[in-house]
């Protein structure tokens, strides 16, 4: 499996496992290393560490060999740790897939059972288990699954009700898929990898669990534990240290080796995933970072935009964006200019680099990206996102904060650039509520987002990001999630309420027409490169580039030729 | 004769002690090699139209008969063997594939399940399927996730015609795509209905790119259709609000109306 590989292929994961594999070997073989009942006496008691090699580790008070003991010992411990961790996942697992597809009352019913488990201590439940039945090997086992299983049964739960909501179940039913099918290949190879990392960690609970109870003397009596040493050791503590300290090093290794395991595997499954996300990065996740740009966008003290760029909001210069980990740039050698006042659409298709541009510019780039050349602003200085600039995002479910309310993040802004009182930034957030046209703005400032419909929510967020009235807003595909009803209306209202405010506009889109209907200037984008830019209405009736060209060439509206004729309807 | 003929479909979702009636009374039908468009803003309740068409999502009231049988009736072995006969392209094109499937994987399970070929001749059948929606057949190998948003989404049309079926439910399955390779796959779409006959039941909020596949379109609005007919006909002619909202809000690259100011500043 690809996991394996990738577990392997970090330190700790590879660390962890051959800690384990050595600890394993060792179980395995001491019936050949140390022949013998390991509870038997050997020598003379009390024998001191290094110096009978007969007994490296010297003996205990009835003269058994500690290093056999600590060799037989990791016998039990492997197998109990491994044995209860597999019935607990095994319980876990078979609930939670009975719950999650199960669902209705059958669910709840479980799910309240789980919640049981997970509020008594599995501690004290295992050790009133065993003190009831007795102790043996398959009782302690079974009394640590008993108080681990609830974990993973909540987690499978939780992961097959996400997986199973997923387009490619849908697409495995359309396809005519056997429902167990489905279940074994679509859900479960996707459900398990999380419930597998998690087991790991079962793993060395349960390892420390059994030696705990060995250690109360409620192990089986009858095979060598390490915590059964442990607590013989303590009575000899002052005298015999080593007694305790060795079987203890044991058990400190085992749960280490268990941990880096567990470690590798869940930075093996993170990697996996972000390769997934790496694609969806939202600007707004990142805290803002200056331009490390010689002379550039951060620098307070830069001089500001050279003689005869009159009018010049920003110029950049040589501007290339490679992010961390990547190897082609993002952004290569651009050279635009920014307008005070104008609207400029970035056009571009995915991988285009015109979010990169949106985010160099909002000093919203991820930690990381390697920037050069320069930014220069006419200001000076570069702007303050939410003072000087307005940022508005793609996608306002996630821009928005789901726990304050629209009124407190419209507000906000205000508040902290205008330096207005909190019932003055209200005010404004209403004001501002209002010209973004929401109805009852009143009742709205008490709302959540989560009330709102996704225009309603990208509405707020114009409203919020103009509040602090910023001189440039930079909108971001602000459109993209929306449909084409509300999108025209969202264009015409951010339009509007900029030319107003005699604003300027940044606006990122992949639709040219889009664009067409407000822009003053086009820049077209591709592959992280300038394509052409130019007025509006001059690029669009005349491209010069093939690139531009072919983009004009592919947009479809309704005067477009349909692909299929009419047929007798 | 009909190919799919829905009657009185009726829908409803209760969340939190509300309730929502996603679809009212909705009749539709569809002849065999037509493409229906079915068009509407969000809520509208055209996706949840097409996931009771396919059958992801049990209807609360209605009918629906479908190459001559009784579509909702269908259950267990049955339902899963005519499923061959409908399709269906997703909007998201990374989420209509298991994370961990390559190309090949993907083509396989429709092709095993309903034993379109012989078992010894998948392979080519796989590579044959490739090749006709222009995905290079040594790409069989890759991981889907590997592949570019077009590509994927070309296999999932190769995914959907390899059951030979008769109607495909396309819903949104070219708004996530960058404008050029929109316009591939859409003319890709075009010819494989003209070679195959397969009939479309187009799901999108955006009329132009409807316009460019549909026969006839749809309008819905509030789980309700509220306007059907030819697609010329209904651009050029809308008679609902909701109908003139949509051909209001597409964009247009050139306008006509002039501009209030070309140039700006």
């Amino acid at each position: 499996m690809k996991l394996v590989g990738d577990m392997l292929r970090r330190p700790e994961g590879a660390t962890g496992l051959a800690i384990l594999v050595l600890l394993a070997l060792l179980a395995l073989l001491a019936p050949v290393l140390f022949p013998g009942d390991p509870l038997k006496i050997a020598g003379r008691a009390l024998t001191a560490p290094f110096t009978d090699p007969a007994f490296p580790l010297g003996t205990d008070r009835l003269g058994r060999d500690v290093l056999a003991g600590i060799v037989h010992g990791a016998r039990t411990s492997l197998f109990v740790g491994l044995a209860a961790a597999l019935a607990a996942l095994a319980i876990g697992l078979s609930v939670g897939l009975a719950a999650s597809f199960a669902g209705g009352i059958a669910d709840e019913a479980l799910m309240r059972v789980v919640d049981a488990f997970q509020i008594v201590p599995s501690f004290l439940l295992a050790l009133a288990f065993v003190s009831v039945i007795g102790a043996s090997v398959p009782v302690v086992v079974l009394a640590i699954a008993l108080g681990a299983w609830a974990d993973p049964a909540r987690l499978t739960r939780a992961e097959v009700l996400s997986v199973r909501g997923r387009d490619y179940v849908a697409a495995a039913r359309i396809a005519g898929m056997h429902p167990v099918e489905i279940v074994l290949r679509e859900i479960l190879p996707n459900v398990l990898p999380p419930v597998l990392a998690l087991s790991a960690i079962i793993v060395a609970t349960a390892i420390l669990t059994e030696a705990a109870l060995s250690f109360l003397g409620l192990g089986d009596p009858n095979v060598v534990t390490w915590g059964s040493m442990i607590a013989e050791g303590r009575n000899v503590l002052r005298s015999s240290p080593f007694l305790s300290i060795f079987p203890g090093l044991a058990l400190v290794a085992t749960v280490v080796g268990v941990y880096l395991l567990s470690e590798g595997l869940t930075n093996a499954l993170a990697g996996e995933a972000s390769v997934e996300r790496k694609k969806s990065r939202r600007a707004g996740k990142y805290p803002p970072l200056p331009c490390r740009a010689e002379g550039g966008a951060g620098a307070g003290d830069n001089p500001p935009a050279e003689q005869g760029e009159e009018g010049m909001l920003c110029r950049t210069k040589n501007l290339s964006v490679t992010y961390r980990g990547q190897e082609t740039p993002a952004l290569t050698n651009l050279a635009l200019a920014i307008h005070a006042g104008e609207r400029l659409a970035i056009i571009g298709e995915s991988g285009s680099g015109k979010s990169t541009l949106a985010r160099a510019l909002a000093g919203l780039l991820p930690e990381g990206a390697e920037v050069e050349g320069t930014v220069r602003w006419a200001a000076g200085a570069a702007p303050l996102p939410g003072r000087d600039l307005g940022f508005v995002l793609q996608d306002p479910s996630a821009s928005l904060n789901p726990v304050l309310t629209i009124g407190e993040q419209v507000a906000e802004g205000a508040r902290r650039h205008l330096g207005l009182s909190w019932p003055k930034a209200r005010a404004r957030a209403l004001d501002m509520l209002e010209r973004v046209r929401l109805p009852e703005p009143e009742k709205l400032l008490a709302a959540y987002p989560h009330q709102l419909s996704g225009g309603q929510r990208q509405r707020v967020a114009i409203a919020a990001a103009l509040a602090a009235r910023p001189g440039l807003v930079i909108a971001d595909e602000p459109t993209s999630a929306l449909d084409m009803v509300v999108q025209a209306e969202i264009v015409a209202l951010l339009d509007e309420l900029v030319r107003a405010a005699g604003m300027t506009l940044v606006f990122i889109t992949h639709d040219i027409a889009l664009a067409a209907g407000f822009a003053d200037r086009v820049a077209i984008f591709k592959d992280g490169a300038l394509v052409e830019t130019g007025p509006a209405a001059a690029v669009l009736a005349a491209p010069r580039e093939t690139y531009t060209k072919m983009l004009v060439a592919s947009h479809r509206d309704l005067a477009s030729p349909p692909l299929v004729g009419e047929i007798g309807a | 004769m009909s190919l799919l003929v829905a009657q009185d479909l009726g829908k409803r979702f209760s969340s939190g002690g509300r309730t929502v009636e996603a679809l009212r009374d909705v009749s539709l039908s569809l002849a065999a090699g037509e493409t229906l468009g079915l068009a509407g803003a969000s809520g509208s309740g055209k996706s949840t139209l097409a996931r009771i068409l396919t059958r992801l999502v049990p209807a609360d009231g209605g009918s629906v008969r479908f190459a001559g049988e009784d579509w909702l009736a269908l259950s267990g072995a049955d339902l899963r063997r005519r499923r061959a006969r409908m399709q269906m392209v997703f909007q998201d094109v990374s989420g209509a594939f298991n994370p961990r499937a390559t190309v090949a994987d993907a083509l396989d399970d429709p092709l095993r399940i309903h034993a379109v070929v012989p078992k010894g001749e998948r392979p080519r059948e796989i590579e044959a399927l490739l090749d006709r929606v222009g995905v290079p057949a040594a790409y069989a190998g890759r991981a889907v996730r590997d592949l570019s948003g077009g590509q994927r989404q070309r296999v999932a049309i190769a995914r959907a015609i390899a059951t030979r079926p008769a109607l495909i439910v396309l819903d949104e399955a070219v708004s996530a795509l960058d404008v050029s390779v929109r316009e591939r796959i859409l003319h890709l779409l075009a010819t494989l209905q003209e070679e195959r006959g397969i009939a479309y039941l187009f799901v999108s909020h955006d009329l132009a790119v409807l316009r460019a596949l549909s026969h006839r379109i749809a309008v819905m609005e509030a789980g309700r259709i509220v306007e059907c007919g030819p697609a010329g006909r209904v651009i050029a002619d809308p008679q609902s609000p909701a109908a003139r909202a949509l051909i209001r809000a597409v964009p247009r690259l050139l306008p006509q109306e002039s501009k209030e100011s070309p140039d700006g500043r």
